[in-house]
């Protein structure tokens, strides 16, 4: 009978280690020497994850997901926002498919319960943060990092600030159509969160 | 030929009669046939031929011939990354996702006989399953369950958290 050690290295680095979220991949080296000794097989299949996120998310050169965050970074935040979206949106259909969604009483499931609340500025003890591209008509008018929330007050939101926001007519800009207010949406948005790149 | 019979034959000498398409499924089976082909092209194709299979045991190669005979009338879905769900029955069709849920030795085993006979998607459900074991565990967890002795030195043990800092 064969034990996870008896593996051939390979198995782990072509097969395992391609199903293994990073957070558990980060992990392996603390386990024995075995797996302390494959640390750079870990970090090989990092840089092929980041390689494929870059291709697939088509991130231009000049990007700042390509400079602000390491490889290691990179593909942890994709990850965990990804997770994030994954969850929301299987709880969306599952929200959608409740038998009371459309009765007067409102439906009684509770969409997104399950999600880690915010707590010192830390969803779950994690950091999240959001690479977001505003785009309408196809024309991109602002991306960069927002954060999830400020640790000094839990309720605030970069998002809720930007709809909130007089001076940025977001509603309009999506629509496609001129922005009558004089101000870019793009350079009302980048003033706005101009501090509030994230450094992870 | 869809007739054709191949006989594997476990490490204990055990014997399976497989339907050549089924057996075609381990690229090693299928190496072995070209490989013989080429040196006696004369050979009646109809001929039952036997491939020894020394590194699979009569119990792990019974699986194996399930999992490829079932593939046969439905296909394993192609296994996406990155992963949507961290539940096998939300990745592969409810068979596969029964079909691994066996113990920890029995899935290893089968890990290392698809490697070997180069069964290449019962090779992916395998380790898909390796990995959904691993999934969210601690070190410490891990070390149990896999029976494995923590034999890293303390500097060791620094330098891989240090290093795995930023994903905790």
């Amino acid at each position: 009978m064969l034990t996870l050690l008896d593996l051939p290295d390979d198995l782990f680095s072509e097969s395992i280690f391609t199903y293994v979220p990073v957070t558990d991949l980060g992990r392996f080296g603390t386990v024995c020497r075995k797996f302390h000794n494959m640390r750079h097989l870990v970090d090989e299949e990092l840089k092929a994850r980041d390689t494929a996120l870059i291709v697939s998310q088509q991130y231009p050169a000049e990007s700042p997901i390509l400079s602000i965050l390491d490889y290691r970074e990179r593909v942890l935040s994709f990850e965990r926002c990804s997770t994030f979206a994954w969850e929301m949106t299987r709880q969306a259909i599952e929200h959608e498919a409740c038998p009371s969604h459309e009765e007067e009483t409102g439906c009684q499931c509770n969409p997104l319960e399950s999600f880690p609340k915010l707590q010192d500025g830390l969803r779950g003890g994690k950091n999240y943060f959001f690479f977001v591209q505003f785009t309408a008509m196809n024309k991109l008018l602002w991306e960069g990092f927002l954060r999830d929330a400020r640790t000094e007050s839990d309720d605030y939101s970069p998002l809720i600030s930007l709809f909130r926001n007089e001076n940025v007519d977001i509603y309009q800009a999506f629509d496609g159509e001129e922005i009558n207010n004089g101000r870019s949406i793009f350079a009302s948005v980048d003033e706005m969160f101009s501090s509030d790149k994230l450094v992870p | 030929m869809e007739d054709a019979i191949v006989k594997l034959t476990s490490k204990e000498g055990e014997t399976f009669d497989v339907p050549r398409k089924v057996a075609m499924m381990s690229k090693l089976v299928k190496d072995t046939f070209s490989d013989d082909d080429d040196e006696d092209d004369e050979e009646d194709e109809t001929e039952v031929k036997e491939v020894p299979l020394p590194n699979v045991t009569a119990p792990v190669l019974k699986k194996v011939i399930e999992y490829c005979t079932h593939y046969q009338d439905e296909e394993m879905t192609p296994i996406q990354t990155p992963l949507k769900s961290g539940t096998l029955d939300e990745l592969v069709q409810a068979w596969y996702a029964n079909f691994v849920k066996v113990d920890r030795n029995m899935l290893f085993d089968l890990v290392a006989a698809a490697n070997f006979m180069d069964i290449k998607p019962l090779l992916d459900l395998t380790c898909l399953a390796v990995s959904i074991l691993i999934k969210g565990k601690s070190a410490q967890e891990l070390r149990q369950m896999f029976n494995i002795s923590a034999e890293l030195s303390p500097e060791e043990q620094a330098e891989a958290q240090r290093e795995n800092a930023v994903a905790e």
